[in-house]
């Protein structure tokens, strides 16, 4: 052989083994990969109380209505999220497309359950031809959603007392309104306020026995778009009113009725359970109440103030949320101060005397526990309790 | 085909024409798939290595200077091929027993040039096959990076191998 059959012979041996497959190059140029990366924002728990779905939806087609035109991926995730913090989790969709066609891509966006009913956010990402054909595309932090910027706290309450005195003397009616409107940060995770104590003073021209009857209604609406939840919380407190003397028409009120209106915390949950609502008898505020008109005869009763609580127990009950026996809150009164126990949980109480307020942790406390009154107010906290604000 | 012609072609390829990079691929594919299985001694590596090969031609060719075409898509080959070999742990001793028993199809054709191929060393198979291709010395050493004269002795000793083993002596 000569030098140029040699090399004609290796030529066309190795053209016949060389392949000829140019489409498979055109479609791995053709493929591109698109990432979806779907960022989902909460700046308060409050707002995330259902889970986030996300559906991505990709289709090849500018027309996605198109009954033919069926989309090449689709992907549904739920996003794990975190009610008692803010939190950012993405979702990360890949997929690959060797068409030529201009792709469309739907993402989807549901948020269902939350209070504010069902959300329904669609984004578009549509992509360029000349783009999907030299480079993958990455639309990563395209999308931003964020459910809820702030929480606005709308709280109104508005306080009924409606005495009605058994001797029928008189009724008196006194309404007492508050509203207080608070916006909480974006950073705002529990939300806990407290409304101001509103006192109401009533005079009563009667002897004998007066009912107070406490209805409160308390309006909140968590959220800016939410339903209101209303909770209407009746209580019926009854004071006793003991004359000083018999039959006549000066009697001594010696703990007249002090309402006191507290909202101890409010969740992001709505409220469930009634606000405790206490009347408090305040020795240092008496009222002088005289009587116009003659008492009727059952009003001779020559009564004694009761005696105060000496002391006051817990008994933690393992099965029982409420660890004094299903009561939500109770008070008790030593010789200089009334003490209101709220059993905020089962861990917590809140302690309120003379103003103060001291919520203590009862998980120190597994078994039973003893608290004196005289304990709390000499030492200002009880050993066996530890507060925890 | 002509180094202007390839320049062209490339030209359009940063365009994004895709008939220019077909265009490419049948005047280059051969030569290519040549110079991988010198290396690789696979027939399906050195199918990926062409495939490899003008992917990165249409990726990369926003890099290309213009200057010799041929020695640049024929470097990409090689890289590639060497690349393949390290990824695949391929100890091969390239220089001498190199056995194409198992890649060849028996025709009678191959057989031959399995003989010859066998009967060279490494270096020699990758010029004569570049060589065949229409490759020149000069652009052979660019790709290889050795010197041209190198090649160009390298080149006289392996066809004189091959024209011994087929018999022949006349040389043109």
């Amino acid at each position: 052989m000569t030098e140029k059959e040699i090399l004609e012979s290796i030529r066309n041996e190795f053209d016949n083994m060389a392949p000829d497959n140019f489409k498979s190059i055109e479609n791995k140029i053709r493929k591109k990969t698109i990432s979806f990366k779907i960022i989902l924002k909460s700046a308060v728990a409050a707002a995330i109380l259902a889970l986030p779905v996300v559906t991505v939806k990709y289709t090849n087609s500018l027309n996605p209505l198109d009954p033919q035109n069926k989309p090449i991926a689709e992907i549904t995730t739920v996003v794990s999220h975190k009610k008692t913090t803010p939190f950012s989790e993405s979702v990360t969709y890949t997929t690959t497309d060797t068409t030529t066609a201009i792709p469309k891509t739907e993402i989807y966006f549901t948020d269902t359950g939350t209070p504010t009913g069902t959300i329904d956010t669609t984004f578009t990402q549509e992509l360029q031809s000349d783009t999907a054909l030299s480079e993958n595309i990455d639309t990563s932090s395209v999308i931003s959603y964020m459910t809820t910027p702030s929480l606005t706290i709308s709280e109104s309450q508005s306080t009924d007392i409606n005495h009605e005195i058994d001797s029928d003397v008189t009724t008196d009616k006194t309404t007492i309104s508050k509203t207080t409107e608070k916006t909480v940060p974006d950073t705002s995770i529990q939300l806990a306020t407290t409304i101001t104590t509103t006192t109401l003073k009533t005079e009563h021209t009667t002897t004998g026995y007066a009912d107070t009857d406490i209805f409160i209604e308390s309006t909140s609406a968590t959220r800016p778009s939410t339903t209101t939840v209303a909770i209407p919380v009746t209580t019926t407190a009854k004071t006793q009113m003991y004359p000083t003397a018999a039959n006549t028409s000066d009697c001594t009120i010696p703990t007249p009725p002090e309402t006191s209106i507290e909202s101890p915390v409010l969740s992001d949950q709505p409220c469930s359970s009634p606000l405790p609502v206490t009347t408090n008898p305040t020795p240092e505020q008496n009222v002088q109440v005289t009587t116009p008109k003659k008492p009727s005869g059952n009003n001779n009763v020559a009564a004694s103030p009761p005696a105060p609580i000496k002391s006051f127990s817990i008994y933690f009950m393992e099965d029982s949320d409420n660890p004094n026996t299903g009561l939500d809150t109770f008070s008790f009164s030593d010789e200089k101060y009334i003490y209101t126990v709220y059993f905020v949980s089962r861990y917590r109480i809140i302690v309120t005397y003379e103003n103060k307020t001291i919520t203590y942790s009862l998980r120190t406390v597994l078994n039973s526990g003893i608290i004196s009154p005289k304990e709390l107010y000499e030492n200002g906290l009880p050993a066996v309790l530890t507060p925890i604000s | 085909m002509e180094n202007s012609n390839l320049n062209d072609l490339l030209r359009r390829i940063k365009e994004k024409d895709m008939t220019a990079l077909e265009e490419i691929y049948s005047a280059m594919k051969n030569c290519v798939y040549g110079l991988a299985f010198t290396y690789t001694k696979s027939h399906s590596d050195s199918e990926d290595i062409v495939q490899d090969t003008f992917l990165t031609v249409w990726k990369k060719c926003n890099t290309y200077s213009e200057n010799n075409p041929k020695a640049w898509i024929m470097t990409i080959a090689k890289n590639l091929s060497i690349n393949c070999i390290k990824k695949n742990k391929i100890n091969l001793e390239l220089d001498e027993n190199i056995s194409y028993n198992e890649n060849f199809e028996s025709t009678a054709n191959t057989e031959m040039i399995k003989s010859m191929l066998s009967n060279l060393k490494d270096a020699e198979c990758k010029i004569v096959v570049m060589y065949s291709h229409g490759f020149s010395h000069a652009e052979i050493a660019e790709v290889l990076s050795l010197p041209c004269s190198t090649v160009r002795w390298k080149y006289r000793n392996a066809i004189k191998k091959l024209m011994k083993l087929s018999g022949g002596g006349k040389n043109d």
